[in-house]
């Protein structure tokens, strides 16, 4: 079997994409890489990430989109994870979160791993991981 | 307090059992762990691959909505894994059509995708990295 290297990148649908760029780039200090336009006409997605490509996250709008409220019981998108070097870094978010006035839990330490997790505008599930 | 990147996406599906065999089969994913989280209502499955750290869990909440997956709802557009570069993609591309599994292919200057879909109708890619 080929191999897989590893996530390239994610993609969500969003409602308010005018909003959601701005709020992606300031909460979580993203660049904006590359607009895409989908081929059918339906719509078009803002690439946001770090500068080297290293990591993508796409930020989708769709005309047929209906802008219900994300609920990670429906099929699809459970959640979105994002990796900080350690511990520490848990607690420098949350501080920048509450700043921002940003919908968090507390940093929940769990075991071999904590976890700070926290909503985007339309509710979409995210978190920050540190490992260890 | 850079992020390091996506650690990995939580997935909300229909069945967790031929979600699980389904991406062991078709992706080389295997059974990492499976427990039931009572606070969440819902059955976890987390797979991975055996040669890197690469994860994907998987939900299916008790109140979930069996629905299958659409990209014009709120949530998920489509996640993509990472392939070493153009060969390796097609021979992916051999081996999942070779499987039954419907898979259209985009070649632009600098990235190949190929997109299929998961039993939840969930929008999978595999991609050659991109140009830094």
């Amino acid at each position: 079997m080929p191999d897989i290297a590893g996530i390239h990148h994610i993609s969500v649908t969003v409602t308010d994409i005018e909003r959601s760029v701005p709020w992606y780039s300031e909460v979580l200090g993203l660049t904006k890489l590359m607009d895409e336009t989908h081929p059918d006409g339906s719509g078009y997605a803002v690439v946001l990430g770090k500068p080297d490509f290293s990591m993508c996250v796409g930020l989708h709008t769709h005309s047929t989109n209906e802008r219900e409220r994300f609920s990670e019981t429906r099929t699809g998108l459970d959640h979105l994870s994002f990796l900080v070097a350690e511990r520490a870094e848990l607690d420098a978010w949350e501080e920048r979160l509450t700043e921002l006035g940003v919908q968090h839990s507390p940093v929940n330490d769990l075991g071999a791993y904590a976890v700070l997790v926290f909503r985007d505008p339309d509710n979409i599930q995210l978190e920050f991981i540190s490992m260890g | 307090m850079p992020m390091r990147g996506v650690d990995h996406v939580g997935f909300t599906v229909t069945d967790l059992d031929r979600t699980t065999e389904w991406y062991c089969e078709h992706l080389g994913f295997e059974p990492l762990l499976r427990y039931t989280n009572d606070e969440l209502g819902a059955e976890v499955q987390i797979l991975r691959r055996p040669d890197h750290p690469l994860r994907l869990s998987f939900r299916r909440y008790a109140n979930g909505d069996d629905e299958p997956f659409s990209e014009f709802r709120v949530g998920l557009d489509h996640f993509a894994l990472g392939v070493a570069d153009a060969t390796e993609l097609t021979d992916w591309q051999r081996r999942l059509e070779g499987a039954g599994i419907v898979c259209g292919r985009t070649d632009l200057p600098g990235l190949s995708i190929i997109t299929f879909r998961d039993p939840d109708n969930i929008q999978v890619e595999l991609c050659t990295p991109l140009a830094t």
